[in-house]
């Protein structure tokens, strides 16, 4: 299973871009699977320790609207946590720990401007989205 | 005079939404008094106005990934009162039904995934292994069991609701479909296993209470009012109840209040420190009338629960209060438990009703009345969405009364006292530390209607000095 987790707010502006990202990679190749979710939580460490490859897809408050960024991620223990979510290093190290296995993992940020509460994009962010694709779609397919 | 110090604890940084923690200290380094802040943006009410009340549901439950349920559940009410119907019996108990299902879900990360590793591992174990996988390692079955129980919970919801809580599912008028014969046989086949841990895990955490004297006595334990919602005859009711409240020593001071009245009960500080309103009992005022909501709370004000196994439990949990109220927050976590075993049990009864299966689930009507209030109780406490519309159902004012709200006054009060009991001499270790935190943990505060790209800072402590600088800082790396 190649898989893409999309994390954010649909109805956040800017905070949706993953949500987009993520219909559009479906869109472009059937068989990529689907996670769409406003937090990381524990249970996707199950989804993830099954994948081949995941690529986390999110907003980001760091640069310049609509700069692309995909890093790698590697597997964390996850921090004592007040409020709920987790971060996508964190579910690797719960995929890792809990069930064995942590695949190869990217996170795909595109950096919004507008967070607040709209459900459309801001036109940098829009822009951005062909470049994010590319970025996420070569990584699933292993390139 | 010089200016007095303060403590900033910072913990999770999102670019709105985000917790902090400050500690204000007096010259003599001593704690003076401690604010959760939320700076969390507080648009969405405004974001609402102009669109249909119909919408609502599918809109409210886009607020928060963490209890969409009890948003879905709560807008819905509020349109059946603008509708001014009565729903089908069948859509009621799926939508209880669904609301409990939640609950175990919720409570089970609370529990498991956020607060166990305190817990079972203590408050001064090395950071480096208080953490999920800590637990994972040290304590195997109760990692295991958190992870089962979560699941099980949220199968019903996607069985019930459908995967990502179909917008549709919780209309106003009702809900959209029932649960199929195989939904529910694959939950009946299920529930055994479920029961299981909630029992186990009530167990262990008894018998691990008496190593826990401190925290009680210091994490929140003070008096305050407690809002739940009850049946007529004082029963535990977390979808259709009526308001109850009890005071510090368990009188009950208003009973059977219709949701549709809360605001003459309920009065909404704002303060210039957060965005969190701090909501009060108004007949007695703000801070006098601070009240707490959730597990704790729901315990405090219900005669009973309802289901055999729940009510063995509440007899028990009832000794902590020394025949009144139990008045610390520790106690939230034992209170989490008892409920997740009262849903569990409640989920047996209801799979037995035919009517879950029925398809007599919608009354239809346009809109009757200008106003609408629904309130459900939400696994954090009693959730409220008032929604005025004009003629043509277009809403002309949203408030929603989140729970984590209801429990600011709580939280902040809970800050001081753990402060004050492990922060002496303007320095704060790390165990101290992890107990403000897990302070806070306790009330399971939930902040997830906000944004959340990535980009969180890490964690850190500062002491400021009288002349603002920083005289030491306690932190946590970040990702």
């Amino acid at each position: 299973v190649r898989l893409a987790i999309a994390l954010g707010n649909a109805v956040r502006a800017d905070d949706g871009v993953g949500f987009v990202i993520a219909r559009a990679l479906a869109a472009h190749d059937p068989a990529v699977e689907i996670v769409e979710s406003m937090e990381a939580l524990p249970e996707h460490a199950e989804v993830v320790a099954r994948a081949e490859r995941v690529v986390f897809l999110d907003a980001s408050v760091e640069g310049a609207p609509g700069e692309v960024r995909a890093v790698p991620v590697a597997p964390r223990v996850p921090h004592a946590a007040i409020l709920h979510a987790l971060t996508p290093e964190e579910v690797l190290g719960i995929a890792r720990a809990s069930h064995g296995r942590a695949p190869p993992a990217v996170l795909v940020t595109v950096a919004g401007g507008d967070f607040s509460f709209a459900e459309r994009l801001s036109p940098e962010v829009e822009a951005a989205i062909p470049e994010a694709l590319r970025l996420a779609f070569e990584f699933l397919s292993g390139r | 005079m010089t200016a007095p110090r303060r403590i900033v604890i910072d913990p999770v940084t999102r670019i709105e939404g985000h917790a902090k923690i400050t500690i204000h200290l007096d010259e003599a380094g001593e704690v003076r008094s401690a604010r959760f802040h939320v700076t969390e943006f507080r648009g969405f009410e405004r974001f609402c106005e102009g669109r249909s009340f119909r919408e609502m549901p599918g809109l409210t439950a886009r607020i928060c990934g963490i209890c969409p349920v009890s948003h879905l559940l709560a807008s819905a009410k509020a349109g059946d009162a603008i509708l001014a119907v009565e729903i089908p019996h069948a859509a009621r108990k799926l939508r209880a039904f669904l609301n409990l299902a939640q609950l175990v879900q919720s409570h089970a990360l609370s529990f498991f995934h956020l607060s166990a590793p305190d817990l079972a591992l203590g408050f001064a174990s090395e950071p480096s292994a208080r953490n999920l996988l800590g637990l994972a390692a040290a304590r195997p079955e109760l990692a295991r069991d958190g992870v089962r129980l979560r699941a099980f919970g949220q199968r019903i919801v996607e069985t019930v609701a459908g995967r990502r809580i179909h917008p549709s599912w919780a209309v106003p008028g009702g809900v959209a479909s029932p649960l199929s014969p195989e939904g529910r046989d694959r939950i009946r086949a299920e529930l055994p296993e479920a029961l299981a841990i909630a029992r186990r895990a009530l167990a262990w955490w008894k018998g691990e209470l008496g190593r826990h004297e401190e925290e009680a006595r210091t994490f929140g334990d003070f008096p305050t009012l407690f809002l739940g919602m009850v049946a007529p005859d004082g029963t535990l009711d977390h979808t259709d109840g009526k308001l109850r409240f009890v005071d510090e020593r368990g009188a009950v001071v208003a009973d059977q209040v219709d949701p549709a009245d809360y605001r003459a009960y309920v009065g909404e500080a704002v303060e210039p420190w957060s965005y969190l309103k701090s909501p009060y009992f108004r007949p007695l005022g703000h801070p006098e009338g601070a009240y707490r909501v959730g597990p704790l709370a729901r315990l405090n004000v219900a005669t009973r629960l309802g289901t055999p196994g729940a009510d063995a439990e509440l007899a028990e949990f009832r000794a902590l209060g020394g025949g009144g109220p139990v008045r610390s927050s520790f106690h939230y976590h034992l209170a989490r438990l008892v409920e997740i075993l009262h849903a569990l049990e409640r989920i047996d009864w209801m799979l037995e009703d035919p009517d879950l299966l029925s398809h007599d689930l919608r009354a239809e009507a346009t809109r009757n009345r200008s106003r609408g209030v629904g309130a459900c109780e939400a696994p954090r406490g009693t959730l409220f969405h008032e929604y005025e519309v004009s003629p043509d159902g277009l809403l002309t004012r949203v408030n929603l009364l989140i729970a984590t709200g209801q429990n600011n006054l709580a939280m902040n009060r809970t800050v001081a006292q753990i402060a004050s009991r492990f922060v002496s001499g303007g320095t704060v270790s790390e165990g101290a530390l992890n107990r403000v935190e897990a302070g806070i943990r306790a009330f399971d505060p939930c902040l997830s209607c906000s944004t959340h790209p990535a980009g969180r800072m890490p964690m850190h402590v500062e002491l400021v000095g009288p002349d603002g600088k920083v005289l030491g800082a306690v932190g946590r790396g970040g990702s």
